[in-house]
């Protein structure tokens, strides 16, 4: 970062430092905005700011910064021509949406007045503040904001191939639209014919960890609702001994599954599949032991992309280090050594919350602290670690669970009861919840 | 987390981006009518108010009966009062609107 720069910065005047702060505190609290959108005057500043990634985390963090920065010369770095909602990939697997509903353009969020490199970061440079894409471009920044997402490792999984997905018997509901179809498509064959289903969750974080138990609930409704319930044997694997990180949803799903004749094999990881034989391998605390299936929905694990695990901003040590996430203290989402750059989405290494309701909540901190760090201001906007997970637990019906990182429920409607199933968790998902997400990517929520 | 009013019409918008074409050509003609019954002297009569009622009142009955389907879900999905409290809502918001919209055509009609 050039002295010049930093002079800049430090020159701000207070009403200037009292506007960040104000921007701070309100987006902390996630209210407000009105106010800020009609009183808060953008910060001058002649900063290069470099946002890697045009996820929800990037467009969301891309439009708070174009409107709120006066002179800041900001450039977003993402090949991605097409947008994928995410958080609809569930119904699409499960039939209950088309694929188109879930398919936009990034073009059509990106605000006005900022650089699109239509590249993929290929190196990070943290110590010499520059990051060099696919095609040999260099672009230097003053600060950078990292929301590259995540990758999901299809060959951790032995005899796992992307191009598996929607052939004999095998499902995959992450990463885009024609997985998810593909998986309906194998999912509708079970649903008609029967047979052993089984249902995995891979070790370690996942985005929307709630998925793979919303595509287990909503295939067993789809078999009571064609009639071939009795024809089905469900088994749900997961790696360890917990079907959800908050207790309260854990206790409800261990009840719920059982009595849905869904049986959880508990400590089963997949390590391996046989396509051609319709064998799945899971390494067991007793062992390799092998099940066979007809269906099989496969969970890979996932860590944070080649070119950020590789780089010096992923966390070395500690339960993050294993998935190569970036290294962000959990409150403020600055990194811990690398005070310019900051961090939000699926890739950073925070306790819970890789959903689209965590970006929701980390951009408008994220991006308050680095404008609070542009200006020389304390930083005063945190992220308690709320996510959120409208749990479909059948056509119709969900639960609308919040939590923070102590695992405590933070209800945003303290009337509906996050412990019991609803209707309107349900139309949230189905009618609204892309609503509020198309807004947030606009900066707007 | 907490909405903001600017927070909760965005998502509305958003909501509603689809239909705003078919929303603003209305809201013109309805304009266009309503300065021509204004000068007319016959905006909101009785008859007008009347009718506009009616049909909202089918409007609203039609979203009360149709809001389960509109979700993909059905009646026995509606479980406790904060389910059916809502549909309430929804649908008198619906029939709001649509008495809104359709009073100066009304108007003009009667």
């Amino acid at each position: 970062m050039s002295q010049k720069r930093h002079s800049h910065s430090s020159g701000l005047k207070r009403r200037q430092l009292l506007q960040v702060a104000g921007i701070g505190l309100a987006s902390a609290t996630g209210a407000t905005v009105l106010t800020n959108e009609a009183k808060a005057s953008p910060i001058a500043t002649n900063a290069r700011i470099v946002i890697v990634g045009a996820g929800a985390a990037g467009l969301d963090a891309a439009n708070r910064l174009s409107r709120s920065l006066d002179g800041a010369k900001i450039t977003i770095i993402d090949s991605k021509i097409e947008h994928i909602y995410q958080p609809g990939l569930t119904l699409v697997a499960t039939g209950i949406w088309s694929p188109s509903k879930v398919k936009d353009a990034n073009a059509r969020y990106m605000p006005d007045g900022i650089q699109w490199i239509k590249a993929r970061v290929a190196e990070f440079n943290p110590a010499s503040n520059r990051v060099v894409t696919d095609k040999g471009q260099t672009i230097e920044y003053d600060y950078l904001m990292v929301t590259t997402g995540l990758q999901v490792n299809y060959d951790a999984i032995e005899g796992m191939s992307t191009d598996l997905i929607g052939q004999l018997g095998i499902g995959c509901v992450y990463d885009n639209p024609d997985h998810a179809s593909r998986t309906w498509r194998m999912i509708d064959t079970f649903t008609d014919q029967g047979g052993v289903g089984i249902f995995t969750r891979a070790q370690g974080p996942v985005k929307c960890a709630g998925a793979p138990l919303k595509v287990t609930m909503l295939t067993e409704d789809l078999l009571h609702r064609k009639g071939n319930r009795p024809q089905a044997q469900m088994f749900y694997t997961p790696p360890a001994t917990g079907l959800f990180s908050q207790p309260d949803i854990n206790a409800f799903l261990k009840e719920e599954f059982p009595n849905r004749g869904i049986d959880i094999l508990w400590n089963h990881p997949l390590v391996a599949i046989e396509p051609e034989l319709k064998r799945a391998t899971f390494k067991t605390p007793e062992g390799t032991k092998t099940l066979d299936y007809d269906f099989i929905h496969v969970v890979p694990p996932m860590q944070a992309p080649k070119a950020l695990a590789e780089s010096d901003l992923a966390w070395k040590e500690g339960s993050f280090a294993g998935g190569h996430w970036m290294e962000v203290d959990k409150y403020t989402l600055q990194h811990r050594r690398y005070p310019n750059v900051f961090g939000s989405g699926d890739c950073v290494g925070t306790p819970i919350g890789k959903t689209a309701a965590s970006v929701k909540a980390q951009v408008p901190v994220a991006t308050a602290n680095l404008m609070a760090s542009i200006s020389g201001a304390e930083f005063s906007a945190q992220y308690n670690g709320y996510t959120s997970c409208p749990l479909i637990t059948r056509k119709g019906q969900g639960i609308l669970v919040e939590f923070d990182y102590d695992l405590k429920m933070i209800p945003s409607f303290p009337f509906i009861s996050p412990y019991e199933q609803h209707w309107f968790p349900w139309m949230l998902k189905d009618r609204m919840l892309h609503a509020a997400y198309n807004a947030m990517l606009r900066g707007r929520v | 987390m907490a909405f903001s009013v600017f927070g909760i019409l965005s998502v509305v918008l958003e909501a509603i981006r689809p239909l705003v074409p078919f929303l603003l050509t209305w809201l013109f003609i309805d304009i266009l009518v309503l300065a021509v019954t204004l000068r007319r002297g016959q905006f909101a009569n009785f008859r007008a108010r009347r009718l506009s009622l009616r049909v909202s009142l089918i409007v609203m009955a039609v979203a009360f009966v149709a809001g389960p389907w509109f979700t993909q879900a059905n009646f026995a999905d509606l479980i406790g009062p904060v389910d059916w409290i809502f549909l309430v809502f929804s649908a008198l918001a619906v029939g709001i609107a649509s008495f809104v919209l359709t009073l100066p055509i009304a108007s003009l009609l009667r």
